[in-house]
């Protein structure tokens, strides 16, 4: 190596990993080079014996901490080393999926037995708290940390969560921004686990539920006592494979921001209905883009959340990725016209008017001539003022 | 229209502006002057690599200039090196480390590049003890360090 980082980047990026265990041990200045690209990534580890290695590894650490937490002076028991996560984990960039961790951390044929003490916290059972501290001692610069499918006790889905963690304080809270929930489930003592982890979600700032799970209440409450930041919302998902959320559960979402949610955005599979709905023009007030994939706010619904949501600034019900299959809700032009109760046929200014930049909603009624009627036009400006206009014109 | 070279140790060597210009410090500082007889002075490289160097810029002179990937990612770009430049890189260790560094001053890109593929490629496939002798370095670890860091590494160790 050269000891120059631009040159020694360019020669240890061409390195495959075990490559660079075997740079690692040519000397001093080696080692302090190859390091931090040798422990970079931690993830796609191939190879039975390379894999009980890291497992031992992860173990033995954690076994470590916990002999460490138990001496009530926090001394350092004089036998244990330096835990390796501890020494390194400021380099790891990338760790493994959870599936991936599971298989690394499970010895790959159950009749091999493993030492039981060690093994104690990391058994098939799946991810427990005692995991995901693991996890998140993996790095104090992680840039993001992907859960997903989580296999538990009970053959059972678990949590699947987009994170983006950028330091770790003592105390771990994980500082993400983005919080996904997908395919979550109960499972026994799994209250507390949830409760662990909403306190630790302080920062996320976007919350994206894809469907119906039984940690829902756990979760609104959550939003409400530990997510201060949290302001904007995304409901159900566009796929197959995703239980509906259910009226209830969205009402109870939408209902759970302390400050009043400023984006929401609610998909085609989740079910909106009248509670959902109820619960939504609570929300009026403070909110600030509105994307529905759903058919089921009449028009009065829309006139009246234009009429009397003063910070909107984007109204979407149409969703280009399934518009084909639906048939959005659309304003008819006299409601809109009907802004104005004098029918003086000037429209009376909507409290949006000011801050709504995207409207791209399905007007119908529209008489022209030249067109035959009850046709259906996407409008999509810049500026509302423009489509009054066309309403103005039209009229 | 030539160009003068001078090296660290005031060798002259002329060559075409073109082969020069492989080089995009020196491509810069020609657009920087503008037209000139002036010699140009690369205070950091030695007549013996410089002359590698040239060599190098003599054959390739005719390239199309490399638009650099930022995306790709470098792990899976290949290693292979084409005929002439693996016959050009077959120097000792200390001129492949000269010439990188060498052709990191003049920024060219392609030599560069090639450099760090060599050493790369050299390193593949070696032991600790068959890269110290590739690369003429003194093991200062002692045993027992290195023994500790064989262990710490086992996840990542072929086997």
């Amino acid at each position: 190596m050269l000891d120059i980082p631009e040159l020694d980047d360019m020669i240890c990026q061409r390195l495959e990993r075990r490559q660079l265990a075997q740079c690692s041990r040519v000397n001093k200045q080696w080692h302090r080079i190859v390091t931090p690209y040798l422990w970079r990534d931690v993830s796609s580890i191939y190879g039975y014996y390379q894999r009980a290695a890291f497992r031992s590894m992860v173990l033995e650490d954690y076994h470590i901490q916990n002999l460490q937490s138990q001496d009530p002076n926090g001394n350092m028991n004089p036998s244990c080393r330096l835990p390796l996560l501890s020494k390194y984990s400021p380099l790891i960039r990338k760790i493994p999926s959870l599936d991936g961790l599971m298989e690394y951390l499970q010895p790959p044929n159950k009749s091999i037995r493993q030492p039981s003490q060690e093994l104690e916290n990391a058994q098939d059972n799946g991810l427990t708290v005692h995991d995901l501290y693991i996890l998140s001692r993996c790095s104090s610069k992680l840039k993001k940390l992907t859960f997903r499918g989580v296999v538990t006790n009970v053959e059972d889905e678990g949590p699947e969560e987009d994170e983006e963690e950028e330091e770790r304080e003592p105390i771990i809270r994980l500082k993400h921004k983005e919080l996904i929930l997908s395919r979550y489930r109960e499972w026994d003592d799994s209250t507390e686990f949830w409760r662990w982890l909403w306190k630790r979600c302080g920062r996320v700032e976007i919350l994206r539920v894809y469907d119906t799970g039984e940690a829902v209440e756990s979760l609104a409450d959550g939003i409400l006592n530990n997510m201060p930041n949290l302001r904007e919302i995304h409901l159900g998902r566009s796929d197959q494979y995703h239980m509906d959320l259910t009226d209830g559960d969205i009402a109870t979402l939408l209902s759970s921001c302390l400050y009043g949610w400023r984006v929401v955005e609610i998909k085609h599979t989740a079910n909106f209905r009248e509670a959902s709905k109820a619960a939504l023009f609570k929300l009026f007030p403070t909110l600030e883009v509105l994307i529905l994939g759903n058919d089921d706010l009449k028009n009065e619904d829309l006139v009246l959340l234009l009429s009397s949501a003063p910070k909107l600034q984007e109204l979407v019900t149409l969703d280009d990725g399934y518009y084909r299959h639906r048939n959005p809700t659309s304003i008819r032009a006299d409601l809109l016209i009907d802004l104005d109760p004098d029918k003086t046929n000037t429209l009376r200014t909507w409290p949006c008017e000011e801050s709504l930049k995207v409207l791209k909603v399905v007007i119908s009624g529209i008489g022209r001539a030249d067109l035959e009627k009850q046709r259906r036009y996407e409008i999509t400006k810049e500026n509302s003022m423009i489509m009054l206009r066309i309403i103005n014109w039209t009229a | 229209m030539p160009v003068t070279l001078v090296s660290l140790d005031n060798e002259n060597y002329v060559v075409d502006k073109e082969v020069a210009e492989r080089s995009i410090l020196i491509k810069n500082m020609l657009e920087d002057v503008g037209e000139t007889d002036s010699p140009i002075p690369l205070p950091n490289v030695t007549s013996t690599v410089l002359k590698k160097v040239i060599e190098y810029c003599e054959h390739h002179r005719n390239d199309p200039i490399q638009v650099p990937d930022e995306t790709d990612d470098p792990r899976k770009r290949s290693n292979d090196i084409e005929e002439w430049d693996m016959k050009f890189m077959q120097v000792d260790q200390e001129m492949l480390f000269e010439i990188i560094l060498a052709a990191n001053y003049l920024d060219i890109k392609p030599l560069l590049d090639v450099g760090c593929k060599t050493v790369a490629n050299i390193i593949k496939g070696k032991t600790p003890e068959e890269i110290r002798k590739a690369f003429n370095i003194v093991n200062d670890f002692t045993p027992e360090e290195e023994a500790q860091i064989r262990k710490e590494n086992e996840w990542a160790e072929d086997r």
